[in-house]
This record gives C-alpha cells, structure tokens and sequence, in this order.
C-alpha cells in the first residue's frame, strides 16, 4: 500500500507535483499515466525517499519510507534510467544491494533466475543490451521479496515478448497481494498490464479510475446519429460541452459529448426521428490524449510540428 | 560499441517456485545495519577492477619512485632521521618521496568512489536500499580509509626497507632510528587521510548545486566529477 498526501514538489520555480494525492492499494496492478514531465518519476522517486516532497507526506505500509527497518523488504524499486554500475557484474551488483539488509545469497541467485540472467550473471552489467539491463533492474526490484513492487517505465526496451513475460510476472506478483505499481507515458502499454490507473498531468491527478471505467467514460460519447431532421436535431442537442459536426448529405450528425441514450431520448420528446444512432469506440489512446492535452508539457508548435 | 550479450527471457514455464524471504524467520533477520552497509561498501569497492588498478597505481608509484630516488641518490647522504628541507639528502625521505605522486591517485580513488556511484547512476540503487544518506558515507570512509591505510604504509615500509638497501650501509636508515618509524607510519596515515579527502571533496561537490561543479578548479582533473 503507497499513500501518497497532498504532495507538492518544486524544482526552483517549475511545480513538478501539485497537491496530489492517491492511494495504491494491494492486489491489484495499478498503472501511473501521464504525459512526460506530468511528474511521475517525481512522485516515484519521493516514495522511495529518493527525493522529499515540499509539503505532504508519502508513506509506504503506513511509514515513510526510510524509517522502515528493512527497507528493500518493503519496496522494490526500478527507476528511471540505469541505476547500475557498468563495470559491476551483475551477480556483484545485487550482492552489494543484498549485503546492507542481510538478505542471504541464494537469493540472489532466485532473482537471476527468474529474470533470466543466470547464465550472465558474472558478466559486466556494462556489456548488457536495453532489455538484459532493464531485467536486472526488475531483478534488483525483486530482490528484497517486497511487498510493493514500483517500477518506472519498466516495458521501455522490452520487446513483444519482453512486454509479454513481464504482464505475466507483474500479474502473478498482484495475485500474491503484493502491490504493484508501474509508470509508463503510453496508455497502449499501460492497458495491458494495469487493472488501476492513476492519471497525472502537470503534477496534478487527473483521474484515479479503472481501465474498463476510462474505456466504458471514452466509449459512447461520440454518437453517429442520422435523422432527416438533422437540422433541428443538432440545435436541439447543442449545449455546453456538446460539440456536433454534420456530415455530408445533411442527414448525418457526429455528437461528441452526449451519450447515445440521452440523444434517442431528446428526440423522441422532440418528436424528432432518428434513422441511425451508434455510438463509437473512442482508443484508450484518444481518451487518454483528450483526458491530458492541456496538461501536455511540451507541446510541439506549429513550426515544429511542419517540419 | 561493445557487443551486447542477449539472453532469453524465460516462459513461464521456467519460473520454478522461489523460496523467497517471506518466512517470518528469515524476514525478522533482514534489517539495515551499519555493518551491513560497510560490508556492501567492501564489495561495491572490491567488484570494481579500477578500484584495484588504481591502488596497485599507488603502490607502484610510492614503491617505484622511492627505489628510484635511492638509485639516482649519490653525493652526501646524511643519516639520522627526517628534517631538513626540500634539498634534504635524508635517506628516510628519499625513499618516501614517491608519497608525492601517490597522494594524487589515491585522492583519485576517493573521488571516484563517490563519482562513479552518481555518473553510473548506482547512487540511487544504494540510496533506495540504504535511505539514511550519512551511514552510506561513512561506510564507504571506513572501507576507503581503512583500505588506503594498510596498503599505504605497507608500501612505505616496502619502499623505506628497499631504498634504505640500495643506499647502502653507512648512508642508510633504519627503522630503529629516531623518527624514522614515525616517517613511515605517518606517511601511511597522511595517504589514508588524502584518500578521505578526495572522497569528502566529492561528496561535498554533489551537495552543491550541480551548475557549480564544472566552474570548480579540482574538476580540471578529476575524471567524471561534472557529469
């Protein structure tokens, strides 16, 4: 369980978290979404005591923290970027981690092996490709048998089949109560492997929501409806937050904003008929998009994105 | 580019069934000591093949540069322990005197000892696993130290017994002699406390804001330490 309250962290004048607050709890995957620069890494880092928030408190099973006797027993940890010494094997690089909590070396050897490093163990970490050094950084996660289990962006550097083994292992890891907590900026990549989301966008929560909640709320607000009374239709439904395009011919009307029960129904009070009502599938990926474009830190200007 | 090593990820298949640390025995024993933290210190220094280029550097220098001096020493060699100045034909500090470049490596391996944690980025690994900061520091200034202060005065006694053999009866030292033993041992202590030095400057340097660092003069010469 990771509580994170009312948080806020600024780098000099640039907010990074803004006031967020959400809870992870165990047993399930919870995904951690957000443009990049939305302060994920931030708020990742701050759990794990790595950075302090200004205002707030984050604590893990209750405790901040570094005040658990035992930290790598608590949280496993895989941040961004390599954390790992290239010239360190990678057998060597868990046994330092390993030796400031007494944990005993086999271990060590449990957590190559199930990352599939074995048989590279006593290789420079240096030599590893992306994928070999994001599974040590997963072993190194893993090492301390914690009860949260957070990694920052684990599928980069994954391929397919990468992707594939860690939604199994992260699956299996939830099953067994753990918490499990994952970053990523794609919702594609996300959705596979989450059941919860937690959605940030320039520091702030966005929504704390389920995929199949985000999926069903994206769904079925954009409504195709045709009606040989389009015209009248359209003024009928036009309101605040209702945005509507008519198609060609005139008959055909795209309403985003209104679900399509709420459209049969205002016609059928108008006394409008309506020949065609169906709602579209919105991706994730759209409603991931709509959910954050204001908060997008960099967006590309005109003269960039002609380019 | 070096060639990257690629394995497979295993299947489900192969994950057999871990024992894990979950057993209330084995998880009541894990815990953060000082002496854990020092005994990992031990290995992140004792994994790294530069840790011990760099100190057999040392040891050569202050070996090699001591039997040298004694080598190309001829004229008058005034017996009778340290003293004198600059021109001191002392034969105590003539075999010492590759102390002098040495103190430089070995301010080097402190340095690096701290820079190459943060430019690898294995700061944060250490960080995570150990979150109070200041045990991790002085764990790695008593390997550090303690390490440089037995291969230190090893070396100077190494150096000190040679040279005073090439010098040869009647122009020579021995250990016996007044001071002389103070000369040796202390210059063990002062390559040890150069050593704690340059790991103290570098871990100073990454407290301050890192903009600063490149500007700073010590960063002319040591490897990684603006990265």
């Amino acid at each position: 369980m990771i509580t994170v309250e009312n948080v806020t962290k600024s780098y000099g004048e640039k907010v990074a978290v803004d006031n967020l607050s959400f809870t992870v709890k165990p047993g399930v995957v919870t995904g951690f979404l957000g443009p990049n620069g939305a302060g994920k890494s931030t708020t990742m880092r701050m759990i794990v005591g790595l950075d302090r928030p200004d205002h707030g408190m984050v604590t893990v099973n209750g405790i901040p923290y570094a005040d658990h006797t035992a930290p790598l027993h608590q949280v496993g940890a895989l941040l961004e970027a390599r954390a790992i010494h290239p010239g360190r094997s990678a057998y060597n690089h868990l046994l330092t981690l390993a030796a400031t909590t007494g944990i005993p070396r086999r271990r060590i050897d449990e957590v190559l092996a199930l990352v599939g490093l074995t048989s590279v163990g006593k290789k420079r970490a240096g030599a590893f490709s992306l994928g070999m050094g994001q599974r040590l950084g997963i072993a190194a996660a893993l090492l301390g048998d914690p009860e949260v289990v957070m990694l920052d962006e684990p599928v980069n550097g994954l391929d397919p089949e990468g992707i594939q083994w860690i939604r199994g292992l992260l699956k299996s890891l939830a099953d067994e109560g753990r918490t499990v907590f994952i970053s990523s900026h794609l919702i594609s990549e996300i959705a596979l492997v989450a059941d919860h989301l937690v959605v940030v966008g320039k520091g702030k929560l966005i929504a704390d929501t389920t995929v199949s909640e985000m999926q069903r709320a994206a769904s079925g607000l954009v409504v195709q409806v045709r009606s040989p009374r389009a015209t009248e239709l359209a003024d009928l439904l036009l309101d605040d937050g209702v945005s509507i395009q008519s198609g060609a011919g005139g008959n055909d009307l795209t309403v985003s904003g209104l679900e399509a029960a709420v459209i049969g129904d205002r016609a059928l009070a108008a006394g409008l008929p309506i020949h065609a009502l169906i709602p579209t599938e919105v991706s994730l990926e759209e409603a991931f998009m709509r959910m954050t474009h204001d908060s997008v830190e960099y967006q590309p200007t005109l003269e960039a994105s002609a380019r | 580019m070096s060639a990257t090593l690629d394995t497979p990820i295993p299947t489900r298949h192969d994950i057999v069934e871990v024992a894990g640390l979950r057993d209330p025995e084995t998880a009541s024993r894990l815990r953060v000591t000082f002496s854990r933290v020092t005994r990992s210190e031990w290995y992140k220094f004792a994994t790294l093949r530069s840790s011990w280029i760099t100190l057999a550097t040392a040891v050569l220098v202050l070996i090699g540069f001591g039997v040298l001096a004694a080598l190309v020493t001829s004229g008058e060699v005034t017996p009778g322990g340290p003293g004198g100045g600059p021109d001191s034909t002392d034969p105590t500090s003539i075999s010492l005197s590759g102390a002098m470049l040495a103190q430089i490596i070995l301010g080097i391996l402190g340095v690096l000892l701290i820079s190459g944690e943060y430019s690898s980025g294995m700061i944060r690994a250490t960080l995570a696993a150990v979150p109070r900061r200041l045990p991790v520091l002085w764990a790695k200034a008593l390997v550090i130290g303690a390490v440089s202060l037995i291969v230190s005065t090893a070396s100077a006694l190494v150096a000190f017994l040679v040279a005073q053999q090439i010098l040869g009866d009647g122009a020579n030292a021995s250990l016996s002699d007044d001071g002389v033993l103070r000369a040796v041992f202390g210059t063990g202590v002062y390559l040890a406390a150069v050593t704690l030095m340059g790991l103290a400057i570098a871990a100073l340097l990454r407290t301050l804001p890192a903009r600063s660092a490149p500007s700073s003069p010590y960063c002319w010469w040591v490897p990684d330490c603006s990265s």
